[in-house]
């Protein structure tokens, strides 16, 4: 079970240089889960789950002693995460030259072949599902659904407002349903 | 944590399971952080040496610009159609070309104790590069061979040539030659070439002695340049080779065995009587004739007693006389 450390601490040891890699330790301890489920969702590959990890990891080690406490250092981190995300993604598509549309059926590939997935039908068919929505709505519906964010917390991460956050959501919801029912 | 009664709505979402079905490999988080840590270190390696430690040199980066655009334009230079042309690979080559022609004059330059001649490093290539044209010239069958290993005794054979046409030149050198020696021998021999095959030509109509023209020469000098030896040594004559002796030797030879048959045949009177007169006669009557007539008209022993007993000396003429009138009187 995480260690559970107060932001306010970290970013306080952080500051000190003394005391900043201690910080960085407690910091990865504390959120290095989340930042790779959340990253693990949108890629569906465990090795490319890992490797955005990393880099997320890299660039807020690089970038927290200028971190502003005008935002959550959770909601900052996950920005940060959800970024690479997307820039993963966007690269796999100009890279094989494909549409989204195709990315996502690549990532239905590899969630099959995937040896790292064990759950039941229902949850294939829902990540099936997802992966079939955009990689916006993809991303609320997970931050909602698998990590009870509030829309205030992802309107921060995504930079969208919290009506437009819950339109979307709930439209990602139909589809999803849609989607299962067409399949049973 | 926020509400899901929103789930309600939605009831076959609803049914799902909401748990994480993702999983991760064995105690992957577990270290997770130390490679983070790792991942930071190197980091921050870079960050206080972005170059890993490695220099370039001075203005290497305001310099590199113009070096590319000037390699850019040689390229473009090379691929226009300027008609000039550079072998596969040229440039490739040229730096090390250049590093070893630089080692070489490097070491040239150094007292080592060797020295060369003047522009020998200069003049090598092509000297070889002639070498290379000639032995492939050579090795070509373009109709012409030389000797075996002409080539490699040619040095010594023009070196030696050199010395000899030096020598000849040399006024010094003790050895003399009659004004004009040398171009006229060229017509000399000529001459004594045509001589010769005339002499062998006119072989059915013309011979001379064997080794005559072996002797001729020797006969010659005896008589000009070796005129005075000659003398001194004493004329030497081999009488038995002389064809005059041959002759004179068998004329007398048949003078003496002629008289001595003729001085035979006069003191011998068989000889004597077979040269008279009664023997000539009577070789012509048969020979029966001659003993019927003694058989009838004379009796042998009468004649020598006849004769024999008058004491009477007959003449040889009286005889002839009457034979040859018997002889008459028979015929």
């Amino acid at each position: 079970m995480p260690i559970e450390v107060d932001d306010a601490e970290i970013l306080s040891k952080f500051q000190d240089e003394k005391t900043r890699n201690e910080a960085f330790n407690m910091l990865l301890k504390k959120y290095q889960q989340k930042i790779y489920w959340h990253i693990r969702r949108m890629v569906i590959d465990h090795d490319d789950a890992d490797d955005l990890a990393q880099d997320v990891f890299i660039k807020v080690w690089k970038n927290l002693a200028g971190f502003r406490s005008d935002a959550q250092l959770y909601t900052w981190m996950y920005r940060i995460a959800t970024n690479e995300c997307i820039t993963f993604l966007n690269k796999k598509k100009q890279k094989n030259n494909v549409s989204i549309d195709d990315v996502a059926y690549e990532l239905a590939d590899t969630l099959a072949d995937s040896t790292y997935f064990n759950g039941d039908a229902a949850q294939r068919k829902l990540q099936e599902a997802l992966l079939t929505l955009p990689e916006k709505q993809r991303l609320v519906f997970n931050m909602k659904y698998y990590d009870d964010l509030k829309y205030e917390e992802i309107s921060q991460i995504v930079g969208t407002s919290v009506g437009a956050l819950k339109a979307s959501f709930h439209l990602a919801v139909k589809k999803i349903e849609a989607h299962l029912l067409s399949r049973d | 944590m926020e509400n899901k009664d929103w789930l309600n709505d939605y009831m076959s979402l609803k049914q799902i399971n909401p748990a994480n079905p993702f999983t991760v490999p064995a105690g992957y988080f577990d270290n997770l952080e130390a490679r983070i840590l790792s991942r930071k270190k190197l980091e921050d390696i870079k960050n206080n040496a972005p170059e890993g430690g490695f220099t370039i040199p001075e203005n290497y980066f305001e310099e590199l610009t113009n070096n590319i655009q000037s390699r850019i334009a040689i390229d473009a230079a090379l691929n226009e159609d300027s008609g000039f042309t550079v072998p596969e690979g040229y440039f490739d080559e040229l730096t090390n070309k250049i590093q070893s022609r630089i080692a070489i004059e490097e070491v040239v330059k150094e007292d080592t104790g060797f020295t060369v001649p003047e522009g020998y490093f200069d003049a090598l290539t092509n000297k070889i590069q002639s070498r290379i044209a000639i032995e492939e010239a050579v090795k070509e069958d373009t109709g012409f061979a030389v000797p075996e290993g002409y080539f490699d005794e040619l040095t010594n054979n023009i070196q030696s040539r050199i010395a000899i046409d030096e020598a000849i030149n040399n006024e010094d050198a003790g050895f003399a030659v009659p004004a004009g020696y040398f171009d006229e021998l060229t017509s000399n021999i000529q001459s004594r070439i045509a001589i010769e095959e005339a002499v062998g030509e006119s072989s059915v109509q013309f011979t001379v002695p064997e080794g005559y023209f072996e002797k001729l020469n020797q006969s010659i000098l005896n008589k000009t340049l070796n005129q005075e030896n000659v003398k001194r040594r004493g004329i030497v004559r081999k009488m038995f080779q002389s064809t005059a002796f041959k002759y004179a030797t068998a004329a007398c030879f048949t003078v003496a065995i002629g008289g001595g048959i003729l001085l035979t045949e006069i003191s011998n009177p068989a000889s004597d009587h077979k040269n008279s007169f009664l023997h000539k006669q009577l070789s012509s009557v048969p020979l029966d004739d001659i003993k019927s007539y003694l058989q009838v008209n004379v009796d042998a022993g009468n004649t020598q007693q006849a004769v024999a007993s008058e004491g009477t000396q007959v003449n040889d003429a009286d005889l002839k006389n009457a034979l040859q009138n018997y002889v008459d009187s028979v015929q």
